[in-house]
């Protein structure tokens, strides 16, 4: 009898494999998006950890009672789960029908807690007591132990009241969290465990997932919170990461091979563009929206990942009609597009990031329209250029970082004030130079080309109290390394307020003083080594100054620049200011003087050189120097290295390419000069250029 | 300044060119438009790259040339700068109120479509209050920029803004703003 109950054992169990391989395909491909199960009858969600977006998937699996303890099996693209309405195991297909499997030895009871291990072809199910306990059962056909289930611990022995497990995509480990946020490692082969610490927040996590880097994520039932674990930490904590879906039951599986964002698929996520400081890329956890009809402005854009400043994406959303007074209303005008809640952060005290306190708005309902209103930033905001975020969304309460399903996020570059001061924009200004004084270039002026942004706040009294620059290195066409920096003449460097300096190289805030040291008047310094900054493509010798040669690295400054005693308008000096590149130490610099290193400087025509240039140095091979009258930096017709072009601010000055002199490209610079200015003074536009010499 | 060796490839490679016996005709560069790609869902575009080196020349201008001239060649006076621009002195008017605040931006970057005023307010020349005295400035402005726009804003709920402008045709080199 035995054995004829064997074999309609068998006999049934075959059918049922055979009859759900022939209709049940697996799924194409191991998915980064997560399968959630919820529902007392179940419904299957396929859930984007980035932002917490989720989708329904089936609402009929083909039973009337629950799946729990679901795993995705990477041996064969099959989810696995416990089917409550036949107390036994189930597949699931890419049909998204459970197919229930009969195993041997079944233990009798429904389970919630179980995945597949990677390391092998098996699925571990787990429920506490002392008549439970961990259990596994072999998927692998080959095996000796197909379908047959084998107690690897007692549920005493392994007492755990944990909602759901994952199997670790390296180190053969199963982890969990239980009730009360204390993390576990599970060897699954001996039933050990190892508690990793508590980390930090509670409650019914049901599904718990593993990305391919090893980043654990573990979901909360009662508000959906998703949070990401660092297990390898010492102490791991639970980092807030997106707002999933919440319910009174969940269970969670993943394929723990794939990354969390599948690349090979159109992007669905939209991203900041803040420097990584704020929280900006999905590796910091950075601000993420799922794209849906609730965003921004009029459009929205999708990423894969954030494009971080100097870098950016399209924002159109807020507009700062004044800079941000502090202390005082200042005007934005908001649009957006369906009804969501507005927050705006910002970082008031310019460390690089947005504290939970540095909020300009919270919450403000807005549904499908513009309008311009009042806010307040606060007193204490420090003077200056500083970030802000707007985040747009359904969800109310969000934070500056993590995920959320939908709405938008929007990072500006924004100005703060006080009321009663004035901010003067200089005009823009490219500053082009030649980099072989005191020799005669080949004047294509691309050896370094350089954006010069800047500002000036005043005080009321009509002082300058802080200048700002803000550079973009545009070509590198030197063979030689520059440095280059900024006088700012008969400015005394004592002057400065150094604790309120601020110092950006692409975003990034610099630990090393801007401001140069041993100078008569302040000299700041922005690089030893322009070249440092950016790296070449192949086949390129220089910065985007080759035709063919594109480049997409890029070299940013921001400076700000306080005084202890504002300085008197009419004594301050004028834009372009006096911007210089010198001869890195102990770099070759021409055969006249071999490694000059700092000493070599070269300036626009008539400005001064710094108290750091040798003065031996002028009137040597074509540089006819005569400091005493201030003829600076100029050959003996009068023809400088470096040149200030100021084409405003809708147009771009486009420097000639590689070896193409500059009256090549710009045939009226010769009337220009020869006028000495009164004529063709916009001799740089792009409607005076031969267009086949710029770059 | 670039290295010797490179100087000696330009010129062996000016002579091998020279000697196929063809002219350096201009070759028209291709636009790259890197600008984000539509996607099918409306008004979402997905972001490829923001590089800015793709605004590369475009069409070929057919400027004459005087031949056998290079910079080298120009003579200046020693006290010309090469820096051309515009100075422009503007007057900014009283405050109109003393109860609530104006603020003033004067920018350059604008445009006017269907009686809706659009600024570039990364343009701006100039951002500060009203007063209860006039104020007086002096803006440096490229000359390539020609037209401004003085927008006043009250600084209160709902507010809309007072716009002015300056053209250097009509203008010359002072403004003086009159709300």
């Amino acid at each position: 009898m035995l054995y004829s109950k064997n074999v309609q054992c068998w006999f049934y169990a075959c059918m049922i494999i055979f009859h759900s391989s022939s209709i049940a395909a697996p799924f194409e491909s191991c998915p980064s998006n997560a399968f959630l199960m919820q529902q007392a009858v179940a419904q299957l969600y396929g859930v984007n950890l980035v932002t917490g977006d989720y989708l329904l998937l089936s609402d009929n699996l083909g039973t009337d009672n629950k799946i729990n303890a679901i795993g995705f099996n990477f041996h064969d693209n099959y989810i696995y789960g416990w089917g409550y309405e036949w107390g036994t195991l189930a597949r699931i297909g890419d049909d998204y029908q459970a197919t229930p499997i009969t195993l041997e030895n079944n233990p009798g009871v429904n389970f919630f807690v179980g995945d597949i291990a990677l390391s092998e072809n098996s699925y571990y199910f787990y429920k506490k007591g002392v008549d439970y306990g961990l259990y596994k059962v072999s998927l692998n056909e080959q095996s000796n132990e197909y379908l047959q289930v084998i107690k690897v611990i007692n549920g005493q022995d392994l007492s755990l009241s944990i909602f759901d497990m994952a199997f670790h995509p390296v180190n053969g480990f199963a982890y969990t969290v239980d009730k009360n946020g204390q993390l576990y490692q599970i060897n699954v082969t001996s039933g050990d465990t190892v508690a990793l610490g508590n980390i930090g927040v509670q409650g019914t996590f049901g599904a718990v997932y593993f990305d391919v880097e090893g980043n654990f994520y573990i979901s909360r039932n009662s508000d959906g919170s998703v949070f990401i674990i660092h297990i390898e930490d010492i102490n791991p904590q639970a980092i807030f990461f997106a707002y999933g879906p919440s319910a009174s039951q969940n269970d969670g599986a993943r394929c723990a091979v794939a990354p969390v964002t599948d690349e090979s698929v159109t992007a669905t996520t939209d991203y900041g563009d803040a420097p990584d400081s704020y929280g900006t890329t999905l590796f910091s956890n950075g601000a993420r929206h799922g794209i849906s009809n609730l965003y921004l402005g009029s459009s929205i854009t999708a990423e894969h990942n954030a494009y971080v400043y100097p870098k950016s994406d399209v924002d159109d959303g807020i507009i700062f009609l004044t800079p941000l007074l502090a202390g005082s209303d200042s005007l934005i005008q908001v649009q957006a597009t369906g009804a969501g809640y507005l927050s705006i952060w910002g970082d008031w005290n310019r460390d690089g990031q947005f504290s939970s306190e540095e909020k300009l708005i919270s919450d403000k309902y807005i549904d499908n329209t513009s309008e311009v209103f009042l806010v307040n930033t606060p007193i204490s905001a420090l003077n200056g250029f500083t970030w802000t975020r707007a985040r747009f969304t359904s969800i109310t309460s969000i934070i500056a970082s993590g995920g959320v399903p939908d709405g938008e996020v929007e990072d500006y570059r924004v100005l703060v004030t006080n009321d009663g001061n004035s901010q003067i924009q200089d005009t823009p200004f490219y500053i082009a130079f030649e980099d072989s004084w005191p020799e005669q270039g080949d004047y294509d002026m691309n050896d370094v080309v350089m954006l010069q942004n800047s500002s000036l706040l005043l005080a009321d009294s009509f002082e300058v109290k802080q200048i700002e620059f803000q550079g973009v290195l545009k070509a590198l066409g030197a063979s030689y390394h520059n440095g280059f920096a900024i006088q700012l003449d008969n400015i005394l460097p004592s002057n400065v307020n150094n604790d309120l300096v601020r110092f950006e190289i692409n975003g990034v805030l610099q630990e090393s003083s801007v401001i140069e040291e041993g100078t008569q008047y302040l000299v700041i310094k922005i690089t030893n080594d322009l070249s440092q900054h950016i790296q070449l493509t192949e086949d390129c010798d220089y910065y985007r100054t080759e035709k063919n040669c594109r480049n997409t690295s890029q070299m940013t400054y921001n400076v700000t620049i306080p005084f202890i005693s504002p300085i008197e308008l009419e004594l301050f000096p004028e834009a372009p200011y006096n911007p210089f590149i010198f001869a890195k130490e102990a770099t070759y610099h021409g055969d006249l003087f071999f490694q000059p290193g700092r000493s070599l400087e070269i300036h626009l025509k008539n400005k001064a050189p710094t108290s750091k240039a040798d003065s031996s140095m002028f009137g040597v091979a074509d540089d006819k120097t005569q400091l005493s009258s201030s003829y600076n930096y100029q050959n003996h017709n009068g023809l400088p290295w470096a040149l200030a072009v100021n084409p405003g601010s809708q147009e771009r000055w486009m420097y000639p390419r590689e070896m193409i002199d500059i009256l090549q490209a710009y045939p009226k610079f010769k009337s220009f000069v020869e006028s000495n200015g009164n004529r063709e003074t916009s001799w740089y536009s792009q409607s005076n250029a031969v267009s086949s010499k710029l770059y | 300044m670039k290295t010797h060796l490179d100087t000696l490839m330009i010129l062996i490679i000016i002579i091998i060119s020279g000697c196929g016996g063809e002219e350096d005709s201009p070759v028209s560069e291709t636009l790259i438009n890197t600008s984000p790609v539509e996607v099918n869902t409306a008004n979402v575009t997905v972001d490829e790259t923001t590089d800015e080196t793709t605004d590369e020349t475009t069409d070929e201008t057919d400027n004459s040339m005087e031949e056998n001239i290079v910079t080298s060649d120009l003579i200046s006076e020693p006290d010309f700068d090469f820096i051309s621009g515009i100075d422009l002195d503007v007057i900014l008017p009283v405050s109109p109120s003393t109860t609530v605040s104006y603020f003033v931006n004067i920018c350059t970057d604008f445009s006017n479509e269907n009686n809706e005023v659009k600024i570039n307010y990364d343009s701006c020349k100039l951002r500060t209050s009203l007063t209860p005295q006039e104020q007086s400035f002096t803006l440096s402005l490229s000359s390539a920029e020609l037209q401004l726009i003085a927008q006043i804003w009250p600084i209160e709920q709902d507010a809309q803004p007072i716009n002015i402008y300056w053209s250097i045709a009509d203008s010359g080199n002072s403004w003086n703003i009159a709300i």
